[in-house]
């Protein structure tokens, strides 16, 4: 079982790619894993149904975790992980193209540790993503 | 009697001595006087035949002095003179015998024509008397102790029914009686016969023809020389005074009795009414202690208040009576409102409205008021009585809702201007991402096309990854474009036959579609709905069945609809992929959607769309689904 130090929770292609290339760039993309929806995302950090083998295997040091999402919502996968005492002090980082206020408040009063909203142009997003990487998994002591 | 003894004597005496004297003395000649003589004391005899009899006690002197007298003269004058004698004492015998027949005669014819006088007299007074009974209905009767007769005058057979002369007896006078009274009349009279006492008693008869009447009988006992000789007395028919006087104490006791039913209904009713009165008495409390309540004279000025009418205006009882209601006039009222007022209850109509008063410290107060004038029995208006509620709180929150109504108006018209502005806005928008988009799609289609072999595999995912969002996008602002026009749109009604919507629709999505298909159609009811509007609905939910379904090698979707008097119903299953219902809330949210991009294509517009629109017409629209057997949406139009 590979340790796993970012899951990045996207569910379009295009902005998993390019996240990946950011993060790449300054190989921080070495343990990364990518999941496709919100479900997916409990199931790898609660180790439910095809993840099962992942009991008991330390959790991740980042999560960078997408909104606007089908099935389970960026937002209920926050409520859900800071509810659960096991994964409650995770660091996640809302990654999305939402501007809605709203969507920002409720975050933050689940308790996001930050929310980026993702630059339209790439060379910015590129750099975003890079900076995130470089502050939470070099500069940040993870709480676990 | 000694009278006549008297008579006798004398009479024989003298005849004894006129026949010694005969015998003894000669008389000679006049000698036959003498007897004669004695013939005159006929006259003193009442007989008429004395006379006669002397006449010949007188001859048997004669013959005997004849005989025995001393003869003095000749022989033959002797006998000469005797015979005179005789023939004068027959003479004169038979003159007093003739006179005293004659006289006696008269006496008679005297004594007839006075018995007669008498007879008539007696016979008028018994009619007299008859009459007297028959008038008076009281009839005599008699019952001979020793002979056991009874007696009945004719009222008495009269009253009995009986016919007058018929012969009673005792035992069938008694039997006239009612049987209960038999006993007693006969106990009267045996008391009467033994003890000497009177009775009068009452009782019923039944006469011989059968009616029963009340009759008084009244019996005493008659003596002579001690002895008793009969019983007689009175019988009255008392039958009318008897029923009357009955029937009076019949009504008495009836009277009686109704006057103690009476006495018991007044008091069941004196009972009800205090029952009445007490409950009408907590009414009025009731209402004097939760209304405003005044009343005035005919004329308006107030004669009473309430206590709540002297709190809620502020003004004592004593500052209020005696004055008129205007002290309470807040000048907000039109004086033609109270003029109105005053008509109406002029009239003797009830009147009622909100009226604002002032209060005693300036401030307003409103008053639902409700004033009745009141009649007496004459039908005159006597006063008006007015109830009231303070309706201040109403009226302020009136005031508010009118306040918040024209503040709803003004975010109305905003929201309208905005609805307006948004739309130009969106359609300039995606009107001008056209263009753009173009340009994108039509230029990654052609570097697709021309430049695809100098690609490798990371160039290739990267221009695939192009030309799908570029796509994506273009789908976009179509969906965004045409949801937008969902809500200015105004529906236009029309009747149309859905069953040539839905073949059409079939038709078109189906060439798409390489899939084996298993179309079940039923006749689908009419529609009333806007055209364009009930297209985009079949539209989406027949792209949605067959896209969802794509995955399977048969298609199956089956459409079905009916009609009742309110609704035409549809509803749309395929055997597709289906869709979790606990994420039911999001399956009909704008750009919610239940599966992944690449899965199945869709921007979560389309049933957002088919929503509004089925609502817009008043229609409702609901899904169901088992996830991976397919899904169900149904859906229902108004008439």
């Amino acid at each position: 079982m590979e340790i796993v130090e970012i899951l990045l929770v996207e569910d379009r292609p295009e902005d998993a790619e390019l996240a990946l290339m950011a993060l790449k760039e300054n190989n921080l993309a070495n343990n990364l894993k990518w999941v496709k929806d919100g479900q997916e995302a409990l199931d790898f950090l609660f180790a439910e149904n095809e993840y099962k083998e992942r009991e008991g295997i330390k959790s991740p040091k980042l999560i960078l975790l997408d909104l606007k999402m089908p099935k389970v919502d960026g937002l209920e996968v926050l409520r859900k992980v800071r509810a659960n005492p096991l994964t409650k002090t995770l660091p996640i980082v809302v990654l999305t193209t939402s501007k809605e206020e709203q969507d920002k408040i409720e975050a933050y009063k689940l308790g996001v540790n930050s929310y980026i909203i993702k630059p339209v142009d790439f060379d910015n997003f590129m750099k975003s993503v890079k900076e995130i990487g470089m502050y939470w998994l070099l500069l940040n002591e993870p709480p676990l | 009697m000694k009278k006549n003894i008297f008579k006798y004597f004398i009479g024989l005496f003298l005849f004894i001595l006129f026949v010694f004297i005969d015998i003894n003395i000669e008389l000679g000649v006049d000698f036959g006087v003498l007897y004669t003589l004695l013939i005159l004391l006929g006259l003193w005899f009442k007989q008429a035949k004395t006379p006669i009899i002397l006449a010949l006690i007188a001859t048997i002197c004669i013959l005997i002095g004849w005989y025995y007298s001393p003869n003095n003269g000749l022989g033959w004058v002797t006998t000469y003179n005797r015979g005179i004698s005789i023939f004068i004492t027959w003479l004169s015998a038979l003159i007093i015998f003739f006179f005293k027949r004659k006289h006696q005669l008269g006496l008679l014819k005297k004594f007839d024509s006075q018995t007669n006088a008498l007879q008539k007299k007696l016979e008028k007074t018994h009619q007299l008397f008859e009459e007297a009974q028959s008038i008076a209905k009281i009839g005599v009767w008699s019952l001979n102790n020793l002979k056991k007769q009874v007696y009945w005058s004719n009222e008495v057979y009269n009253i009995h029914e009986v016919e007058i002369g018929t012969e009673i007896g005792l035992s069938k006078a008694i039997n006239f009686y009612h049987p209960a009274y038999q006993t007693v009349i006969q106990n009267a009279i045996d008391k009467a016969t033994a003890q000497q006492t009177t009775w009068d008693e009452e009782a019923i008869l039944i006469t011989a023809k059968g009616k029963e009447i009340w009759v008084r009988a009244i019996g005493y006992p008659v003596f002579e020389n001690g002895e008793l000789k009969e019983l007689r007395g009175l019988f009255m028919d008392i039958d009318e005074k008897k029923r009357t006087q009955l029937a009076e104490v019949e009504n008495k006791k009836k009277l009686k009795q109704l006057n103690k039913e009476l006495e018991n209904l007044l008091g069941d009713k004196t009972k009800k009414l205090e029952q009445t009165s007490h409950e009408l008495f907590q009414y009025i409390e009731l209402i004097d202690s939760a209304t405003i309540i005044s009343i005035t004279d005919v004329q308006g000025t107030i004669t009473h208040v309430n206590d709540t009418f002297c709190k809620s205006s502020g003004y004592s009882k004593e500052e209020l009576i005696g004055q008129n209601h205007r002290i309470l006039n807040s000048k907000k009222h039109p004086e033609s409102f109270f003029k109105g007022m005053y008509i109406s209850l002029n009239k003797g109509l009830s009147w009622r409205g909100d009226i604002c008063n002032k209060r005693k410290d300036g401030s307003l107060y409103w008053l639902f008021t409700f004033i009745s004038p009141f009649k007496d029995s004459s039908g005159n208006i006597s006063k008006y009585v007015s109830i009231r509620f303070d309706i201040s709180r109403l009226k302020e929150h009136e005031s508010e809702l009118e306040k918040q109504t024209k503040k709803l108006e003004l975010i109305n018209n905003k929201l309208d201007a905005v609805n307006k502005e948004l739309e130009t806005f969106s359609y300039s928008v995606s009107h001008d991402l056209k263009a753009p988009l173009r340009a994108l799609q039509g230029f990654s289609d052609n570097l697709h096309k021309k430049y695809i072999n100098q690609l490798d595999d990371t160039g290739v995912r990267w221009l695939t990854f192009i030309k799908s969002n570029a796509e994506r996008m273009n789908q976009l602002i179509i969906d965004i474009l045409s949801f937008s026009r969902i809500n200015k749109k105004e529906v236009d009604k029309q009747d149309i036959d859905v069953n040539v919507m839905v073949k059409k629709t079939i038709d078109r999505t189906k060439l798409i579609y390489t899939n084996k298909l298993d179309l079940q159609l039923s006749e689908l009811p009419n529609s009333k709905a806007d055209y364009t509007m009930l297209e985009m609905v079949w539209e989406n939910l027949i792209n949605n069945a067959f896209k969802y379904s794509s995955k399977n090698n048969l298609i199956r979707i089956k459409i079905d609809g009916f009609k009742d008097e309110k609704y035409s119903y549809y509803s749309i299953t395929d055997n597709g992929t289906g869709f979790d219902m606990k994420y039911y809330d999001k399956l009909f949210g704008v750009f919610q959607r239940l599966h992944a991009n690449d899965e199945y294509d869709g921007t979560g517009v389309g049933l957002a769309s088919v929503k509004k629109i089925i609502e817009k017409h008043g229609g409702e629209i609901k899904g169901e689904s088992n996830l991976g057997k397919g899904a169900k949406f149904e859906f229902k139009l108004p008439n």
